[in-house]
């Protein structure tokens, strides 16, 4: 057993950041690693396909409920091959502050002993941008050290991308945080793979998977399951596998150097994504 | 000014708006923040101001919802609305106002629909959304007027032409303005006018209710209550002047006299005969110590209006020599600078003194080291240092003022300006 690895996981929302840090979690369990996956965000969803179906009270409705004398299994379940799986959760819709339920929850997780020496790896699934301090949460005070962006070739995922590095670069300063790499969940735009390639490497990092766009991931979804346990034997779950290994064997973290507004719409025309806008078809 | 202010004068905007509700008689605030603001918003002006405080609330007695993490994590308004029925059941008061600490006004809970729950069932609670870190303890003031003016002050209600409403004057950032305002009122009752002074009598939240009938807003300060005069007057009908700076003495309390009466129009006969008489009765005492204290060379140290009324009348009624005024309130307009410098210059007989505009302490101390020839420092409790190395004379008058009791003592008028004189005597 290795040490620890904390992984927290952004990107703009929607891109698919929880269904590829669960079949990624999936695959990393198929190699036999021990995962716990923290849900940071509100709607709670980071889990479902390791859990099958939304079957978790949240960190922060346990502790609204039953106040803070829980005890961890009241708030962590065990899903798909074994794994861990918290959600952090937040306040209802339009009050309070979640940004600081992110950080009440891990504080909790950490007091009552979740972080266990045999585990391998933590994913923190966190929410859309990094909108303030209590998002970067799990890039502070030393928790996750490594994080990867998952992005595709469309704009405002690469805005979203860039803007999460200008937070790690912040963090990386004070803290060990570093950018491990670019996932791409494959939205089949035209030059995707090359644009994502130029992208990573203007930010200073790689592209470390593409992951392609394949319709049996929203079949498995609406079946609660990741395409591991879904489908083993398809092309997308040995997509996930092989993601899984790219993630075991990265050893590349760097202080990502994100660019200006300017420069990022210079990839993207050098790219043709500009020249495409006005002929996009549905 | 300088990034980091070494002794700022008074707190944040909680702090203003805790010493306007402090001086009103039995209003009670509700903070909705986290432990401790309730006592620091005290502390940082109450606590600094002659040694008294609010006695109906204040400091650790104020209703506060003492947030913790779990309100902030899952929003306070539950907590809050339990803190507003709890301090409804146990304080008599004749209207509850709800302050947002930094922390609530951060995450944004909703104050005002709490508090309209109250106000629905027949309670006079009113909110005051304006969170601790949107400024200091000058804009409190202002914002708790602002508040007022939005939800407490009745429209409609009769004139009365013979009420004023006086303003300018903040409760314990003027450590003297029980007295102050106390003589001012005498002073404009001679003149046969009614007052609101809000903060002494007794006066409270009726007179603010009902405060729109005045026939004008008189503000008694070189720069603040710009923006709630303005909307006073827009929403009431009230017109307002402004006698920018503390009167002290004959000269200038005639002049204060003479402003007002021109704006009511007055009988020139009466207002003639006021003045006579207030003059008589302060040059009588004042012939009655002529030469007893030397000529001094002084500067004086403070909130604008005490620096522009102490200078003035130091000068102009007892012929001391300005050399150097401070101003330590961060005045942001330029038109307010100017209206101060125009005060400071336009005097009797002095020399201006030089003007310094400067909040930090470090700042202030420097001023009065380079200045080598005043022989006397009228400032704050904070000045005593300087002046003790400068081996001179320090009457502490202004805010912060730690080391005296003042109860009703008064600077302002024609009565106060003896009470400052006789404090001149008072540790030669």
């Amino acid at each position: 057993m290795g040490e620890l690895r904390q992984i927290a996981i952004y990107g703009k929302g929607g891109i698919g950041k929880s269904t590829t840090t669960q079949n990624l979690t999936a695959g990393l369990c198929e190699h036999g690693k021990k995962v716990m996956v923290v849900g940071c965000d509100p709607k709670a969803d980071s889990t479902r396909l390791l859990l099958g179906g939304l079957a978790q009270k949240t960190v922060l409705d346990t502790i609204r409920e039953e106040g803070e004398d829980i005890s961890l299994d009241r708030i962590m379940k065990e899903g798909f091959g074994g794994t861990r799986c918290v959600e952090s959760g937040g306040p209802e819709p339009g009050v309070g502050c979640a940004g600081r339920g992110i950080i009440t929850s891990i504080n909790m997780l950490e007091n009552l002993g979740a972080y266990t020496e045999d585990l391998d790896y933590v994913f923190y699934d966190v929410l859309g941008d990094v909108v303030c301090g209590g998002f970067a949460m799990p890039i502070r005070e030393g928790k996750a050290k490594e994080i990867y962006i998952v992005a595709s070739g469309e704009m405002m995922a690469l805005y979203a991308a860039n803007n999460i590095s200008k937070g790690i670069q912040r963090y990386a300063r004070t803290g060990g945080v570093r950018l491990g790499g670019i996932i791409c969940n494959s939205r089949n735009v035209d030059r995707e793979l090359d644009l994502l390639r130029a992208f990573a490497k203007e930010l200073g990092t790689k592209l470390l998977y593409f992951v392609p766009r394949d319709n049996v991931v929203q079949h498995a979804e609406i079946n609660k399951k990741t395409v591991i346990e879904y489908k083993p034997d398809s092309n997308q779950a040995q997509e996930y596998r092989n993601l899984a290994q790219a993630v075991i064997d990265n050893e590349d973290f760097v202080i990502p150097t994100p660019m200006t507004q300017e420069r990022l719409e210079e990839i993207l025309m050098e790219y043709g994504m500009m020249d495409l806008a006005d002929d996009y078809k549905i | 000014m300088s990034e980091i202010l070494e002794n700022p004068r008074g707190g944040c905007v909680l702090g203003g708006i805790n010493s306007v509700l402090g001086a009103i008689d039995r209003v009670c605030p509700i903070l909705h923040s986290g432990p401790g603001c309730c006592m620091q918003t005290c502390a940082a002006e109450q606590g600094q101001s002659g040694n008294k405080s609010s006695s109906f609330v204040s400091s650790v007695s104020i209703p506060s919802t003492n947030m913790l993490e779990k309100d902030v994590v899952f929003g306070g308004v539950k907590k809050l609305k339990t803190t507003i029925q709890g301090a409804i059941d146990i304080m008599d008061a004749d209207a509850f106002f709800i302050l947002t600490g930094c922390t609530a006004g951060i995450i944004g809970d909703d104050i005002v629909s709490a508090a309209e729950e109250f106000r629905e069932k027949g309670y006079p609670v009113y909110p005051i959304e304006t969170p601790g870190f949107a400024g200091d303890s000058n804009l409190g003031y202002e914002v708790i007027w602002n508040g007022f003016i939005d939800q407490v002050i009745e429209k409609n209600v009769p004139k009365d032409e013979k009420l004023v409403n006086i303003f300018g004057i903040v409760p314990y950032h003027d450590p003297f303005w029980s007295g102050n305002l106390e003589e001012i009122a005498r002073i404009l009752r001679l003149l046969g006018l009614r007052v609101n002074t809000f903060f002494t009598e007794h006066q409270g939240i009726e007179n603010i209710r009902k405060c729109s009938g005045a026939a004008l807003n008189i503000i008694v300060n070189p720069w603040l209550f710009k923006g709630p005069a303005e909307k006073f007057e827009k929403k009431f009908g009230v017109p307002w002047i402004r006698y920018p700076g503390l009167p002290i003495g004959a000269t200038d309390t005639g002049r204060f006299i003479e402003v007002v009466a021109q704006k009511l129009n007055l009988d020139r006969e009466m207002v003639d005969s006021v003045i006579k008489k207030e003059e008589d009765y302060v040059y009588s005492y004042l012939a009655q110590s002529i030469g007893v204290l030397s000529w001094k060379r002084f500067a004086v140290v403070g909130d604008a209006a005490s620096v522009v009324g102490i200078t003035r009348y130091l000068a102009n009624d007892y012929s001391f020599t300005p050399k150097l005024a401070i101003i330590s309130e961060p005045i942001f307009r330029t038109e307010d600078k100017e209206r101060i410098t125009k005060e400071l210059s336009d005097m009797e007989y002095a020399t201006p003194p030089e003007i310094v505009f400067a909040a930090d302490q470090y700042e202030i101390n420097q001023a009065l080291y380079e200045d080598e020839e005043i022989t006397l420092i009228v400032g704050s409790s904070n000045e005593r240092e300087a002046a003790s190395l400068k081996e001179i004379q320090c009457i502490a008058a202004t805010f912060p003022l730690k080391d005296r009791l003042i109860f009703n003592r008064a600077y302002a008028g024609y009565r106060g300006s003896l009470s400052l004189t006789e404090d001149l005597y008072d540790n030669l």
